[in-house]
């Protein structure tokens, strides 16, 4: 993890703000991180603003699914474009077969702060991948 | 099918018929001089086919051959017609876009990938990089670590005769509604888009490298390894295509757990395009019943095949056995449940006049669909009766009782509709294939069945959730598989756009693009 992130984290954690979240890749788990504001999942009331549209509200960016060399400058300016504190977190960005055209590893374009080798999460486990990350507040 | 008219082409060019190809009514081997001749005689005869494909293959590594296969299918007809001819990699070959115009993005993709060229032009790339130097299925890749975008410059039609009141805008692949798959630069005049320009292969994985030296057995997991929202059905299509040309045969109970699974799939397909679009106008019930329907149905999915999303059931040779340990009570009551969703759905999005006002616009007529060549609901809701489930039903569809919602204008309204009566078919569907389940196993053994084959290529299409998906798999003298080329069904609609969004308002965009049901992983490959 960043040593900029470790500082703000705490804070985070106690602060009232909703953990926002840029996704970034095309897959079907968009919809499910939209899931997550039903009722169903947002346990105690708790608000969990999903999806913001642009990369400066984001205070995370979750890289869903591989990233081919087309697309590696853009993610590059996505994370350039957030305010700090950046959380980056992986979603089975390694490609799962012998490819030409994939980026082996996001780590060589971006600092990345967890990566996860499930790319079909179900919502209460994006929750929990965030809770890692971000730690909810204890009041 | 207009047996007459096969049988009169069969007579009419005896001496080109070939019989290399399975899954195709007819095929014909043209010399290249002839091609362009040829194929001009056959759009008189088939009265203007859809032209479906162009497929390049290396024949052999060792030698600079490649194998070229157009195939067009005759809607007024119903034939399927193949016409395939042998170049040397340094042919250039007659372009047939003056016929057929959207034949240019092809021939481009067969440039991307073959290094061939045809007249029509300056060829440029299409899915690759555009500072990659070489021709990926011909050529060794060497790894690179390009960080440049794309510029503006690259599309330099946009920048003829720009006006200063003018404006270049340049939309995603970040934009939220684009989901990161497809950029769009559109030259706008106050509100309204005059020109727009695509660019497509943000997602592109290389995965017909790769799986042109893949095994049959790992083949059938070609839409899982693309983490692809509807790889049920691209690992249906390829392991139906395998199936056919090697003459395996699965079970019945193999047959009705394949089309539950891809029901379920056009179900959660459309579901999602209704979430997207609720999503996009902020509305809140739409949203909130859609959402509780496609939860609900994600746990189904989850409870028969392990995953929420895309399953991992298919397998060559039958499927993994799904209702073994299910109880069928509960599978109905889920599916009397989802039908009180769907009509939920249904009440609040047709009877109410506001969602017709918004989604007015986008018109698609009849003569423009089938001269794009748009597949499935895009298609349908244009008035064209054409459902691959009908016309040539595959499993149990023949003797399934289900209807083909049509539209009449061809609106972004219509297209939803369509969509949403579609799930109302697809879950009566579920509930007639509950009804009779045969028993017996799943899965056939299929070992030696890739041996001594009397045909060497084979197509297959089936009706996926957005429409025609096809499989092209070729094998060599040794039964292995040499090239696998999959047949997008959103590509078309994609370049549909860059002449529909023209003359409609910056505003309509966003909802012209959600209604033709792009899905730019399946795009890209």
């Amino acid at each position: 993890m960043n040593r900029d992130n470790e500082k703000t984290t705490k804070s985070k954690a106690k602060g009232i703000a909703p953990r926002k979240v840029f996704a970034f890749g095309y897959s079907p788990v968009l919809i499910e991180i939209i899931l997550m504001n039903a009722p169903k999942y947002a346990i105690g009331g708790e608000i969990f603003s999903p999806l913001v549209s642009t990369p400066h509200d984001a205070d995370i960016l979750l890289v869903l699914g591989p990233v081919s060399f087309k697309m590696a400058p853009i993610l590059k300016r996505v994370y350039e474009q957030m305010a700090p504190p950046k959380m980056v977190v992986a979603l089975g960005t390694r490609p799962l077969f012998e490819s030409s055209n994939l980026v082996d590893s996001i780590g060589d374009i971006i600092p990345v702060d967890r990566y996860f080798a499930n790319i079909q999460p179900s919502p209460l486990e994006i929750r929990e991948l965030v809770d890692l990350i971000v730690p909810r507040s204890s009041k | 099918m207009n047996l007459q008219l096969k049988k009169q082409l069969e007579l009419k060019y005896p001496q080109l018929l070939a019989n290399n190809f399975a899954g195709v009514d007819l095929c014909f081997t043209v010399q290249l001089d002839n091609l362009l001749s040829f194929v001009t005689k056959l759009n008189q005869e088939l009265a203007e086919p859809r032209l479906v494909d162009i497929v390049a293959a290396e024949v052999d590594r060792a030698q600079s051959h490649l194998d070229l296969t157009y195939l067009f299918l005759s809607l007024e007809h119903q034939l399927l017609v193949a016409v395939q001819t042998t170049v040397d990699k340094s042919d250039v070959i007659p372009s047939i876009s003056s016929i057929w115009s959207d034949a240019s993005f092809r021939e481009h993709e067969v440039f991307d990938f073959f290094k061939l060229k045809f007249s029509s032009g300056v060829m440029t790339r299409l899915y690759c990089h555009h500072q990659m130097k070489q021709f990926p299925m011909v050529e060794k890749v060497e790894p690179f670590s390009y960080m440049s975008m794309s510029d503006i410059d690259l599309f330099p039609k946009l920048k003829d005769g720009l006006r200063p009141e003018q404006t270049i805008l340049n939309i995603g692949p970040t934009h939220p509604l684009l989901n990161c798959g497809m950029r769009a630069l559109a030259k706008v005049q106050d509100e309204s888009i005059l020109q727009l320009e695509i660019e497509v292969g943000l997602q592109h994985k290389g995965i017909e490298k790769s799986a042109s030296q893949m095994t049959p057995d790992r083949l059938v997991h070609l839409g899982s390894f693309m983490g692809l929202s509807f790889a049920d059905s691209l690992n249906c299509a390829v392991a139906m295509c395998l199936e056919q040309i090697s003459g395996l045969k699965i079970s019945k109970r193999a047959e009705v757990i394949r089309t539950f699974l891809l029901e379920l799939e056009r179900l959660a397909e459309h579901l999602d395009s209704f979430v997207k679009l609720s999503v996009l106008f902020e509305s809140r019930p739409l949203m909130a019943v859609c959402l509780r329907a496609r939860d609900y149905l994600a746990e189904v999915r989850a409870k028969l095949t392990g995953k929420r999303m895309s399953g991992g059931a298919i397998r060559l040779g039958g499927a993994i056995d799904i209702f073994k340990n299910t109880i069928l009570h509960d599978l109905f009551e889920s599916i009397d449940f989802l039908l009180k969703e769907v009509a939920t759905l249904e009440s609040l999005f047709c009877s109410k006049k506001s969602w017709r006002d918004i989604l007015e616009g986008g018109e698609i007529s009849r003569s423009f669909a089938i001269s794009k060549s748009l597949v499935g609901p895009n298609l349908r809701a244009s008035g064209v009766n054409w459902d691959w489930r009908k016309r040539r039903p595959y499993y149990f569809y023949g003797d399934l009782k289900f209807e083909v919602p049509c539209g009449v204008e061809g609106t972004n309204y219509d297209r939803y509709v369509v969509r949403l009566f579609e799930m109302k078919e697809s879950l009566s569907i579920m509930q007639q294939l509950l009804e009779s389940i045969p028993s017996g196993r799943s899965l056939a053994s299929h070992s030696e069945s890739f041996k001594d084959m009397k045909k060497t290529k084979s197509y297959l299409r089936i009706e996926g959730p957005q429409g025609e998906l096809g499989v092209f798999v070729y094998f060599n003298a040794e039964g292995q598989v040499t090239r696998c080329k999959i047949s997008p069904s959103t590509i078309s609609s994609a370049f549909a756009l860059s002449e529909l969004a023209p003359s409609h308002s910056l505003d309509a965009f966003s909802s012209i693009f959600l209604s033709l049901g792009i899905n730019p992983t399946e795009m890209d490959r």
